[in-house]
């Protein structure tokens, strides 16, 4: 027998970070307008799932600067309920490491 | 022409020996300001790679921004490596020869490109090259890999670096090898400058370019550093059996193909910014 601990799970939306941004390296200058579409989501309790793929590479100070704004924007514990995909093993280095590091903050 | 005499008679290849014998040699003409001169004789060099042509020509530019007297004998063969000196913009920047034309069917190289942010500058030229040569072959891997590389490097010198003459890059595919070699030099504020100030109890430029390659260390100079930038490069270029040289100050860290864990050295002379050279293999 298997419990569920999770029987009532948060609604999910999954975010395009190439439908929001475009394919192109996504620029430092560009991360606040993904975390205003993060954040708005996550505040209304909705979790997320930020999909990274078709968007070519990406760089920590894009990254460091995104996760910043959304938890400065909806609390350190909204990043609880931030999750991802990736198209390759660099972005999931590079996302992951950085995620894990604004949370370390 | 009065002042120091450079001759370069060996290869200057893209690998550590070579670029750091090559540096070892340019150091007598850096900083040389108004009044100074120097010449860099290439005549008797029988090979340039991407590396040599982005640190001629981050020299040329900052003599040329310190008023130097300043002089190149290009080389006189072999025929590759005149077509090189074509190829990659050393003809065009320096001796005001004919354009580079990177999308000419025979051309391998990015010409020498000088930046100040964009990464897009650095890297869009390198896929319209891969994908000239590879077609749709360049895998997902690599295309993310070259991409958050160059925006990694790049991003440092925008953060940290305060370079006058912004960043150089030139790179090169190499079908026969099935590899990809890019360089970016800056003559900025160096790496080890940039830790020290930050925490002067690191040590000398050796141990600063450890403790930033290790990941970890940021000094803050933007809200948006967290201290990963060289640490992911090294990862990234680590994870696909790659190659890396990187030199700033006195100090040089060399990643080989089959060694991980960066080997560092410290160099006679100090560089006046920083290099880094890296190898991708374009087939998995």
């Amino acid at each position: 027998m298997t419990t569920d601990s999770n029987p009532h799970p948060s609604p999910t939306v999954e975010i395009s970070v190439s439908e929001v941004l475009g394919q192109q390296p996504p620029s430092l200058g560009l991360a606040p307008t993904l975390a205003r579409a993060v954040t708005a989501p996550l505040a209304s309790g909705t979790d997320v799932v930020l999909s990274f793929a078709g968007v070519r590479g990406v760089a920590s100070s894009f990254c460091n600067s995104l996760f910043r704004s959304v938890s400065q924007q909806a609390g350190s514990a909204a990043l609880d309920r931030l999750r991802f995909k990736y198209d390759s093993a660099t972005q999931e280095l590079v996302v992951s490491r950085s995620f894990a590091a604004i949370r370390a903050e | 022409m009065a002042g120091p005499h450079i001759h370069i008679n060996y290869r200057v290849d893209d690998n550590p020996a070579d670029v750091l014998r090559f540096v070892a040699d340019l150091s007598q003409l850096y900083g040389s300001g108004r009044g100074g001169s120097w010449t860099l004789d290439l005549s008797d060099c029988q090979y340039l790679g991407p590396d040599a042509a982005a640190l001629i020509h981050a020299l040329w530019l900052r003599a040329g921004q310190l008023g130097a007297q300043k002089a190149v004998h290009f080389p006189r063969g072999p025929e590759k490596l005149l077509a090189f000196c074509t190829f990659s913009g050393l003809d065009h920047y320096i001796r005001k020869g004919k354009r580079p034309d990177p999308d000419h069917e025979k051309s391998e190289t990015v010409p020498l490109n000088q930046f100040y942010s964009s990464a897009s500058t650095v890297s869009e030229p390198v896929f319209r090259l891969l994908g000239r040569h590879l077609g749709g072959e360049i895998s997902t891997e690599l295309r993310d890999s070259l991409s958050a590389c160059l925006q990694e490097i790049v991003q440092n010198i925008a953060d940290h670096a305060d370079s006058n003459i912004g960043g150089v890059s030139c790179s090169r595919y190499f079908a026969n090898l099935h590899q990809v070699r890019v360089a970016v030099v800056d003559h900025g504020v160096t790496i080890p400058a940039k830790v020290r100030a930050a925490d002067p109890a690191v040590g000398d430029d050796l141990r600063c370019l450890d403790r930033v390659l290790q990941g970890g260390f940021s000094s803050k100079s933007k809200a948006h550093n967290a201290g990963q930038g060289l640490n992911n490069l090294r990862l990234i270029v680590g994870n696909l059996r790659g190659s890396l040289l990187l030199i700033s100050g006195g100090a040089a860290a060399v990643m080989t193909t089959s060694e991980r864990t960066p080997r560092l050295s410290r160099l006679d002379r100090p560089f006046p910014g920083t290099g880094v050279f890296f190898m991708l293999p374009t087939m998995p």
